[in-house]
């Protein structure tokens, strides 16, 4: 009896044991905006004063599966890397209205982030704004319905999706591009085969909820069977186990679940290609040429509309969604040469 | 002794906002004394907590069969079914390291099952908890002039459906339980309600002499 209750008693003093503490190169909070409790996870070099605020794809998504791998551990050692989990994502959670699930309330959470970073780490720190994917569009609208662009000194997409129609379309032509040249090569036909017959069903001016499902998963199933590299570099592995995570599995599969049709659904009213000219820090674009989820195409109208002259498109050619694990090395370099001429 | 008997009532009444009324249930069918429930609790099974709680029997039904063959009923004697129906009371909490602690309270009805006095028993249960979260770490917020406002104890909370079958069994002399509670629970989350599994494994204790 007295093992027993022993044992449940040491199961309970595990709590203590669990959790990161803040240090000089590690801080994590929540930031309350508008009844929303957001995750910011801050990793890194605090003390270079220079902040990259990096978000997340999903819709649905979270900041943890990015603070890890080479990538995250080389810019960590240059600059801070700031991961927030947008509302309704990941680790972020809070007592909100479900009409509060939108663009135009994830722009206003992000543009109170950045100041909030400055009244926290100094109104002198050099701040950059990154997205990835869905964080492509996330950074995109708070650019251009914020004033954001007062508060940093410019902008990185990585492969981001600031315009969802434009984006399926793309997703089309390049499917039909890639997928020509692989069969004709005759590599992976059962895959190939099958994706071209369907894609060349869609229509291109206006796919339907359907074909941009399959688009997108196909488009993920494919970087399997395109010349794209994943290398093997050393990183310090997952900062997390599923006991110490700041969120489960399980958590952010059923966030998942709940806010991608909504935000989804918002992403689509809200293409901003035609409001990109408002756009006018520095800005760099980093692409993987094979990306069928959000295709190069993208970055070169965005890069073609922005309203500065301080930018680059940078096409990645053995990359697919996620430059920044397939061609990490480079990745770090063009981050890195951006913000030190920016910063 | 008395002095326990009468914070388990009073812990009963704050939980439940009823007083049991001893007069509906089956004469002789309540306890001898509430027992006193401590479990490990696993919040999506690994993040770690403790529940400690009572039960109360509010209703208990006895089914004696005889058995078709006469040599089994003069072997085993008849088939007795024990069916209780218990009000159970909760307080918990649980740790999820780098988000929050979990502080949780509630009740849940239980039926329990138990046939010829074995030592074995199942039950389901059925229950409702407030669930409130603190986080573990710093919550901050900014207003307009941009200055920063710390949030002390920050969190949030909401009410939780758990829907827990368990299985028990009878050790020592005063019939002490060793229990397994597995449960999935419908939890307040952001703007809606998502499901998460829990894991409750402890001990039943009698207290009172008997």
């Amino acid at each position: 009896m007295k093992n027993l209750l022993l044992i449940l008693i040491g199961l309970c003093l595990i709590v203590a044991a669990c959790s990161k503490k803040e240090s000089e190169t590690f801080d994590h909070f929540f930031f309350r905006n508008d009844g929303a409790d957001l995750f910011v996870e801050v990793n890194g070099n605090i003390a270079s004063k220079t902040f990259l605020l990096f978000l997340h794809g999903g819709p649905g998504g979270g900041g943890t599966a990015y603070n890890s791998g080479y990538y995250a551990d080389e810019l960590e050692k240059e600059y801070a890397m700031v991961y927030m989990d947008q509302r309704g994502n990941g680790a972020s959670t809070g007592n909100y209205d479900k009409g509060t699930l939108t663009l135009a309330q994830n722009s206003d959470d992000i543009y109170q982030l950045t100041r909030f970073l400055k009244a926290k780490y100094g109104q002198d720190i050099s701040l950059f704004l990154a997205g990835h994917s869905w964080g492509g569009l996330t950074t995109c609208h708070a650019l251009v319905t914020t004033d954001i662009q007062q508060e940093i000194k410019g902008w990185i997409e990585i492969d981001g999706a600031h315009d969802f129609v434009l984006n399926d379309r793309e997703s089309i032509k390049l499917f039909k591009v890639l997928a020509t040249i692989e069969i004709a090569t005759k590599n992976n036909l059962e895959f190939w085969t099958p994706v071209l017959e369907r894609v060349n069903e869609m229509d291109t001016l206006a796919p339907s909820v359907e074909d941009a499902g399959y688009l997108n998963a196909k488009a993920f199933e494919a970087e399997s069977y395109l010349p794209i590299e994943y290398p093997e570099l050393p990183d310090s592995g997952l900062p997390y186990t599923s006991l110490n995570a700041p969120n489960s599995g399980m958590s952010i599969w059923f966030a998942n679940l709940v806010v991608n049709p909504i935000l989804n659904a918002d992403s689509y009213e809200n293409p901003l290609t035609d409001r990109l000219d408002e756009i006018s820090v520095p800005s760099l674009f980093l692409w993987g040429k094979y990306d069928l989820v959000v295709p190069p195409a993208l970055g070169v109208s965005a890069y073609n509309l922005v309203n500065t002259t301080e930018k680059e498109l940078v096409i990645f050619e053995n990359s697919g969604h996620s430059p920044m694990s397939n061609e990490p090395e480079l990745f770090v370099q063009e981050v890195k040469k951006f913000v030190e001429l920016y910063k | 002794m008395k002095y326990i008997q009468f914070f388990k009532i009073l812990v009963l009444i704050l939980l439940f906002g009823i007083s049991a009324n001893a007069q509906d249930l089956e004469p002789g069918s309540n306890n001898n004394g509430l027992p006193l429930r401590i479990a490990y609790y696993g919040e999506n099974m690994v993040h770690p907590g403790l529940r400690v709680g009572t039960s109360y029997v509010l209703h208990r039904k006895v089914k004696v069969r005889t058995r078709i063959f006469k040599f089994l009923q003069d072997k085993r004697g008849s088939m007795t079914k024990v069916i209780q129906y218990k009000l159970d009371g909760n307080l918990g909490f649980y740790n999820h390291p780098n988000n929050h602690t979990g502080l949780l309270m509630g009740a849940a009805i239980t039926r329990h099952k138990n046939k010829n006095e074995s030592q074995f028993s199942t039950a389901w249960s059925l229950g409702i908890n407030y669930l409130h979260r603190f986080y573990n770490i710093e919550t901050f917020q900014i207003d307009a002039n941009g200055t920063i406002d710390q949030i002390g104890l920050g969190g949030n909370g909401g009410l939780m459906l758990a829907l827990a079958p368990s299985m028990e069994r009878a050790f020592g002399e005063k019939g002490h339980i060793v229990f397994v509670k597995p449960a999935i629970q419908l939890v307040k989350y952001n703007h809606t309600y998502f499901s998460n599994a829990i894991i409750e494994f402890g001990i039943s204790l009698k207290l009172s002499k008997q």
